[in-house]
């Protein structure tokens, strides 16, 4: 090969189009990794407007040959002038025109947006300047890229920018398994395409253009990347099926969360302040949204150490999840269940936590401490626990918008999830005693939470032990649960029969926490006694605060579960008389009124729970039949395709020869044709041989015929006779015959799909000069 | 003006009578033979590097007796002079003039047997007459006629007594070969008196001067495509740029391999040149005219394998289209 003195990419204006598109399309591939990140239209604008703006920086800069500084002055002017629209929208008058504000934000990001986009929870959409990070990266990571394929004598060096990009987007990134298959995927892709791109057009760039054999030697490379692609996607492919995914680690989850749950009190602890005669009737919530009777969570609590349950996720590595910033909104695509938007306005209710329904997707603050609110909120999407800094207080506002969980499943029913949840002590040997009689270890998991459940309710009596009440004492601790256990009656209230619950739920073997929220009462709807008015306007007051526990089923959801007897008259104290607890027919009493949290009928929770039919039952055989039928067929053309892809270039090939411009091509392409099945057969057709030793090699006079008659055609003044190459191929088709004749099927279909006449041998047989 | 097919055929077929007579003398020698007379047609002379006792003088006698032309040989020692080659004028007393005695050069066939026994003077009197086919004595050119052809043999230059020939000398030769041993089956043939050298047998003439003359004049017409030039370029430039070679392939060298190409095709048959002729004749066309590298040469490496090697890297062309 002639030593090259400038680049080889973009000689001709076709090249050079390929070339801009090949690599925009590496460009857009390494931006997937990004979209999790944002996963809004702002993200998209900025992403084209850095490529395309790149792109066109380099473009000119290599058509002027600008020097190295102008074009980084270009890419800071670039920056400074579309930055503001494109990565800081919310500061561009019109969406176009960047202001003065924009251009500090724009400038103040380049150095302070990277940890803050780490620390926020995903995805963030147009938040703030959050953008800024893969704009500026995407303008850099492109004028790089073109810049190199354009200007120097290496282009296959353009793929490294965009490999940074990537890079930076998984690092800064999360964690998203069907993006990281398919972005890597397509970045592959559009790598092994440009390598590809590159060896063509080196190789044309050397040896000059046109000719069947140049034809072919780009085949070649092509077919190589094909390989290349075939071999990477079904290593992709069985490392996604058949390999166990491992955790990754980014830099988000490295980073400590700015929240800590600890820092604040338990809700639980005081929970029985709420019931305080004096400030029992004061309206804390009113909400507007909510189905009626359904409850507001207040906050989870999973972490309990025998004195009190608290709220987890004080660190990153805490099986309870973290405390992440929501500036935009969540992804809950994979939570099943119904909309809601829920409007909160804050009466008398003062805490961190901020009150809310299942599944949170996106929250938006309003009022005048709205942006103060908006900047300290956090959330842990594992608990679905909510939280601001400041602390709410009378007169925020807000909107919540959330994926409530679909179909309350039968206690009964349901079977344990695998969730590991913060060790707890273990049950008090009394409320133990208790368990094994209400739900024998015997029974199933769910048989034995439904029978401890409905006994508690049915056993246990209310009081918050305030002035008018039986005394009870308040705390959750671990005595406070004994004495539960062995007072009769059984006296206590939200406090105790939760914790208890969650406890012996987990002691059967279900993730359980503790849930401290609102619960709807009669009472609770009547925003206004206009019925009107109220009918969608629910107001909690203090005293309806209560709690109840949450356990995970076995397809990982969480399903709450209300152990709280129903308010009662309780009953004189009679110590010495045994009680007799028979063993409840049903799982849970009918509630008086059907809730959000209350447990669900049991027909159609089994539906979850496994086929309702034998009809189902065979629909999902045969979707598991079809499903392992696809994967095998998938496996299977996978693993087939490079052999089809050596076929079908074979049969390229031979057309292409077949079908040349001059009849002295078509002949010479015959006696090749014939030299390459020979090759493939496994004669050893040397490189740089003439014909008539090539026919010496294979053997027989009809082999030295036709490459005299080759020769003939080749290098007789006359050139061939009219109809020769017709003859040549007849005879070529009548010697593969011959080849193929003695020989096994197994051995036709290797000669078939040998790479030998695709190899080096082809490449370096063209003769003449080299 | 090209040589026509049929024009290739009868010259093949010529060809064929002419080495088939020969083999009669030298058995089991065929390529030998046809190399011989593809030398003797292109117009060029022919090396041979031959230990004695091999058929070397029987292959010039039947060449000449096939050819109906006259042969003589000259043995070459370190006491013969130019004119005992060439020829001397002697005065004549009776006439009273100077008159030209010719030497052994004036024949159709010369063989100059152990050549390289003689002095370099001598060898270099062979220069003009192998050249241009004359030999000039005292002012007066004489030509030798035609077809003309030496055959000169060498002994391996180690042997005591012998000089080595100058590269100008080895130039002039079209050709470089050895007869060397007959195969096992063929001296059994010749033990068993199959072979006609050992009973003095003339073997008959298959053409006479002017038809040889004619077939070289035929064999300048075959045609070689650029191809074929390109090609032969290219592995005379790869001899001259072999790192083991001192000096390579000179242009007299290419010349004389297309030249011998030509005659190579139309001896079979063929009115155009491909590379296997070229190829078919590259070793002892082009062989003797490198001068090796003494360190390659003390490396155990040969010209003819240098050759070999040149010709394995020098692809052939195989389409029109690769000039």
């Amino acid at each position: 090969m002639s030593a090259r003195t400038g680049p080889v990419v973009g000689g001709s204006p076709v090249g050079a189009t390929v070339a801009v598109l090949l690599l925009v399309v590496a460009l857009g591939a390494a931006m997937i990794p990004w979209w999790p990140v944002y996963e809004s239209w702002g993200f998209i604008v900025a992403a084209a407007v850095a490529i395309a703006a790149g792109t066109a920086i380099a473009l000119i800069g290599a058509r002027r040959s600008w020097p190295t500084w102008a074009v980084l002055v270009a890419i800071a002017v670039a920056f400074l002038v579309l930055g503001v629209p494109a990565a800081v929208p919310s500061q561009a008058v019109a969406g176009v025109l960047p202001t003065p504000q924009g251009i500090l934000e724009l400038i103040t990001a380049t150095a302070l947006s990277w940890k803050q986009l780490v620390t926020i929870s995903v995805p963030v959409g147009s938040y703030q300047a959050l953008l800024v990070p893969p704009f500026l990266l995407g303008l850099v990571a492109s004028t790089a890229a073109v810049t190199i394929a354009f200007r120097t004598r290496h282009p296959v060096l353009a793929v490294l920018p965009p490999a940074g990009l990537m890079a930076a987007g998984i690092l800064l990134g999360v964690v998203h398994g069907a993006f990281a298959l398919t972005g890597g995927l397509a970045f592959l892709v559009a790598v092994v395409a440009w390598m590809a791109f590159v060896a063509v057009a080196d190789r044309r760039a050397a040896v000059g253009r046109g000719g069947m054999e140049h034809a072919l030697a780009d085949a070649r490379r092509v077919l190589g990347a094909s390989v290349i692609l075939a071999v990477a996607l079904v290593g992709a492919t069985a490392t996604a099926t058949l390999a166990p995914v491992q955790a990754r680690t980014v830099i988000r989850s490295e980073v400590q969360p700015p929240f800590e749950p600890r820092d604040h009190e338990s809700p639980l602890a005081a929970f029985r302040a709420a019931f305080a005669p004096e400030t029992a009737d004061e309206a804390m919530l009113e909400v507007t949204g909510l189905s009626p009777g359904a409850g507001l969570r207040v906050a989870t609590m999973d972490t309990y150490d025998g004195v009190v349950y608290t709220v987890g996720g004080s660190d990153g590595t805490s099986l309870s999840g973290t405390f992440t910033r929501v500036p935009y909104r969540l992804d809950q695509s994979g939570t099943r269940g119904a909309q809601m938007r829920l409007g909160v306005h804050v009466l008398a209710y003062d805490d961190v936590w901020v009150p809310g329904v299942d599944r949170l997707e996106r929250i938006e603050f309003r009022g005048t401490r709205a942006e103060t609110l908006a900047d300290g909120f956090f959330y842990n999407d594992t608990t679905g626990t909510a939280a601001v800094t400041p602390g709410l207080e009378r007169g925020d506002r807000y909107t919540a918008w959330s994926v409530a969980v679909a179909e309350p499943a039968s206690v009964r029913a349901l079977r344990p999830g695998t969730s590991v949840l913060p060790a707890a002590p273990a049950l008090p040997t009394e409320l133990a005693s208790l368990l094994d009689e209400w739900a024998p270890a015997s029974d199933p998991e769910g048989e034995r939470l439904a029978a401890a459940i409905a006994a508690l309710r049915n056993v246990g009596y209310i009081s918050h032990g305030t002035d008018g009440e039986v005394p009870s004492r308040s705390g959750h601790a671990l005595d406070r649960l004994t004495q539960l256990a062995t007072d009769v009656p059984m006296l206590g209230d939200g406090e105790q029969y939760a914790v208890a619950a969650a406890m012996m739920a987990r002691e059967i073997g279900f993730p359980a926490r503790v849930v401290v929220g609102y619960r709807a009462t009669d009472a609770a709807a009547s925003g206004s006694g206009d019925a009107a008015a109220s009918e969608d306007v629910t107001v909690f007051r203090r005293s309806d605060l209560q709690a109840w526990i949450e356990v995970e089923r076995a397809n990982g959801t969480w399903i709450a579960v209300d152990p709280n007897p129903l308010p009662r008259p309780v009953p004189d104290r009679e110590p010495d008389q045994p009680m007799t607890v028979e063993r409840p027919q049903s799982a849970l009493p009918p509630p008086p009124e059907r809730t959000r949290i209350d447990v669900g009928d049991d027909a159609g929770d089994r539906a979850d729970e496994g086929p309702r039919d034998e009809s189902e039952q065979w629909i999902a055989v045969l979707r598991d039949v079809l499903t392992v039928t696809g994967l095998v067929v998938l496996a299977a053309a996978l693993l087939a395709s490079p052999f089809l892809a050596v076929i079908v270039a074979k049969l390229r090939r031979r057309r292409l020869r077949r079908r040349a411009k001059t009849e002295v091509e078509r002949i010479e392409g015959g006696w090749l044709e014939f030299a390459d099945t020979a090759a493939d057969y496994g004669y050893p057709i040397r490189a740089g041989t003439t014909r008539a030793e090539q026919a010496a090699t294979v053997g027989g006079l009809a082999p030295l015929v036709l490459a005299s008659v080759v020769d003939r055609a080749v290098f007789a003044p006359s050139g061939p006779a009219p109809g020769d190459d017709e003859r040549v191929w007849q005879s070529v088709d009548d010697l593969q015959q011959r080849l193929a004749a003695p020989r096994t099927r197994r051995e036709q279909w290797r000669a078939a799909v040998s790479l030998t006449s695709l190899g080096g041998y082809a490449g370096s047989r063209r003769g003449g000069r080299e | 003006m090209t040589m026509t097919p049929e024009e290739a055929s009868s010259f093949a077929a010529n060809l064929d009578r002419l080495v088939g007579a020969v083999e009669e003398v030298l058995l089991g020698k065929n390529r030998v033979v046809r190399l011989a007379f593809t030398a003797l047609l292109s117009e060029g002379h022919l090396l041979l590097d031959d230990v004695p006792g091999t058929g070397k003088t029987s292959l010039a006698r039947a060449m000449a007796q096939s050819v109906k032309g006259t042969s003589n040989r000259v043995q070459f020692t370190p006491d013969l002079l130019p004119g005992d080659i060439t020829g001397v004028t002697v005065y004549d007393q009776r006439s009273g003039r100077f008159e030209f005695h010719p030497g052994p050069v004036f024949a159709s066939i010369v063989l100059a047997d152990e050549i390289n026994r003689a002095s370099p003077k001598t060898q270099s009197a062979l220069l003009e007459v192998m050249e241009e086919g004359q030999v000039t004595v005292d002012g007066q050119t004489h030509a030798v006629g035609h077809p003309f052809m030496v055959i000169a043999t060498q002994n391996p230059v180690e042997q005591a007594g012998t000089y080595r020939l100058p590269e100008a000398q080895l130039d002039r030769f079209l050709m470089r070969t050895s007869i060397g041993y007959p195969d096992h089956a063929s001296t059994i043939r010749i033990l068993e008196g199959a072979d006609q050298r050992a009973h003095g047998h003339q073997i008959a003439a298959q053409l006479d001067g002017e038809e040889i003359v004619a077939m070289a004049a035929s064999a300048r017409t075959v045609f070689v495509d650029p191809t074929i030039h390109d090609y032969v370029a290219r592995l005379v430039d790869a001899t001259r740029t072999a790192r083991e070679v001192r000096l390579g392939v000179s242009v007299r060298g290419a010349l004389a391999l297309i030249r011998a190409a030509k005659t190579h095709a139309a001896g079979r048959g063929r009115h155009y040149v491909v590379p296997d002729d070229v190829k078919a004749l590259a070793e002892p066309v082009l062989a003797h005219r490198l001068i090796l590298d003494a360190e390659a040469e003390f490396d155990g490496v040969t010209a003819s394998n240098l050759v070999s090697q040149v010709l394995i890297e020098t692809p052939p062309p195989s389409t029109r289209q690769a000039v």
